[in-house]
C-alpha cells in the first residue's frame, strides 16, 4: 500500500469511504481514463486491418483478432450523437469510416479473438475496458468443478490476451513519437490512403 | 449463472491487503456471517442482500467443499428488491382518501393523515409482495487476488464492493486501463507519461 493511500485511509471509517477513496486515487479521475480505453479500441481496429488481425504477443501463441458484428461511436459533448452499426462486418463499411472522419469516437465494439483452436467473441467497452457478453468455446457440460475450472481458464485467457494487446498499445501510446508516427498512420488509414507500416 | 453457463459479463477488481491470517476456513466463516438472510418482517420493503452458494440462491450453508475450486473462491451475491407497484398504491390510496373525506365530511385531507394511510397500505400490501431477486456470481482468484463479479451494472457493482468490504474488511480497486498501466513492469516510465498525453485527433487533415 503506498503512502498516499495510507494517508487517505486514516480519515475514513467505512467501506463506502474506501471505495470513493480508491476511485479518487486511481482509475476514474485521471483525464487519461476518459480516452485511453476508447483509443485502444480504435487502435485495435486499425491494427486488425493493417496486420490482418495477426499479432505476436509475449507469452502467447499467435493471436488473431478482429472487429466482429457491432461497433458503436459517440461524439463528445453534452448532447452526444451515437452511431450504432450492427450486423455483418460493420467496421468495413463506409459508414464506419465516415464516423471516424467526422470525429466520432469508438465507444464500444464487439471483438473476435482466436488463439490456437479457441475462438472468443466479446463486447469491449472503451471506458474501463469492461467485458460483456463473452462467449467462450467450452466443452465440459457436467461436473461443477470441471465447468468452473474450464470457464475460469477460458475467461482468464481471453482477459490476458486483451491485457497483452492493451500493453502493446500502451507502449506505443506512451512513447514520445505517438503523435508524429502512429497518429499520422491512423489518419492515413481513416482517410483511406495507403499507409506506411509503423 | 454466468460462471457456470452462457455468455459472461464481468468486472474485475484487485483485492488490496489480504494477509495470510485470512485463510480458507476464516473466509468461509466470514461468508457465513454475511450471508443472505430473509428480513425479520415480511412487511419490510426495499433492498436486502447477502451471499449465497453458487448452486442455489436459497442455500447459505457454506463449506470449504462448495466454495473452493482450486484457487478460486466462488459464491454469489443475492440482491432482493421488494417494491410495491406505484400505480396500484396510488389508486388504492385514492380510494381510501375518498372514503375518509366522505366519512368526515371534510373537503381536503391533512398531509399527516395521508402519510399514515400510505404507511398502513404499505404494511398491508408488502407481506403479499414477492421481491425481485437478482443473483450475481463472484469468483475470487486467491492466487492473484483478483475478484470478478459477473455483472456490469454500476449499482450491482457498488453493492458488491460495499458488501465485500464489510464482509472481508478488504478494499477492492477496479482493474481498468490505468490500473493495467500502473501494474505493468514498465509502470515507472508509463505512469509519468500518462500526465503528458492528451486527446489525439484522428481525423485526416483536409488538404488546403
Amino acid at each position: 500500500m503506498d503512502e498516499e493511500y495510507e494517508e487517505t485511509l486514516e480519515g475514513t471509517t467505512s467501506p463506502e469511504d474506501w471505495i470513493s477513496g480508491s476511485l479518487d486515487l486511481h482509475p476514474a479521475d485521471h483525464p487519461a481514463s476518459f480516452f485511453l480505453g476508447k483509443e485502444f479500441l480504435l487502435w485495435l481496429w486499425w491494427r486488425s486491418e493493417r496486420d490482418f488481425g495477426n499479432v505476436a504477443l509475449p507469452g502467447f501463441d499467435p493471436v488473431e483478432f478482429w472487429i466482429d458484428d457491432r461497433i458503436q461511436f459517440k461524439t463528445d459533448g453534452e448532447d452526444p450523437q451515437i452511431s450504432d452499426l450492427k450486423g455483418g462486418a460493420p467496421a468495413t463499411t463506409d459508414e464506419a469510416r465516415t464516423a471516424l472522419r467526422s470525429g466520432k469516437v469508438v465507444e464500444s465494439a464487439r471483438l473476435g479473438l482466436r488463439i490456437r483452436e479457441r475462438e472468443y467473441q466479446l463486447s469491449l467497452k472503451g471506458e474501463g475496458l469492461e467485458i460483456a457478453g463473452l462467449k467462450v468455446p467450452g466443452e465440459v457440460k457436467d461436473g461443477l468443478d470441471e465447468r468452473i475450472l474450464e470457464r475460469m481458464f477460458l475467461l482468464e485467457e481471453a482477459t490476458a490476451i486483451l491485457d497483452a494487446l492493451f500493453h502493446v498499445f500502451a507502449a506505443e501510446r506512451l512513447a514520445g513519437d505517438w503523435n508524429t508516427k502512429t497518429v499520422s498512420a491512423i489518419r492515413a488509414w481513416v482517410a483511406g490512403r495507403p499507409q506506411p507500416r509503423v | 449463472m454466468p460462471l457456470l453457463s452462457g455468455a459472461m459479463s464481468v468486472r474485475r477488481y484487485r483485492v488490496i491487503g489480504r494477509s495470510d491470517a485470512l485463510g480458507r476456513d476464516r473466509l468461509v466463516e466470514l461468508l457465513s456471517e454475511h450471508c443472505f438472510r430473509e428480513p425479520r418482517s415480511a412487511a419490510k420493503g426495499g433492498r436486502n442482500l447477502g451471499w449465497v452458494t453458487l448452486e442455489n440462491l436459497c442455500d447459505t450453508d457454506f463449506s470449504t467443499q462448495n466454495v473452493f475450486f482450486d484457487q478460486y473462491f466462488c459464491f454469489s451475491l443475492r440482491i432482493d428488491d421488494k417494491r410495491l407497484p406505484a400505480k396500484l398504491v396510488s389508486a388504492l390510496l385514492d380510494l381510501r382518501i375518498r372514503e375518509w373525506l366522505s366519512e368526515t365530511g371534510r373537503e381536503r385531507i391533512p398531509s399527516v393523515i395521508k402519510k399514515e394511510m400510505r404507511e398502513q397500505l404499505e404494511l398491508e400490501m408488502l407481506p403479499r409482495q414477492l421481491p425481485a431477486v437478482g443473483v450475481h456470481d463472484v469468483a475470487w482468484d486467491l492466487k492473484d487476488d483478483i475478484v470478478r463479479i459477473f455483472s456490469t451494472s454500476g449499482a450491482t457493482n457498488e453493492a458488491f464492493r460495499t458488501h465485500f468490504a464489510k464482509t472481508f474488511s478488504l478494499e477492492t480497486r477496479p482493474v481498468g486501463p490505468l490500473q493495467l498501466i500502473a501494474e505493468h513492469k514498465k509502470s515507472k516510465t508509463w505512469v509519468p507519461a500518462l500526465d503528458q498525453i492528451g486527446y489525439a485527433d484522428y481525423r485526416p487533415e483536409v488538404p488546403r
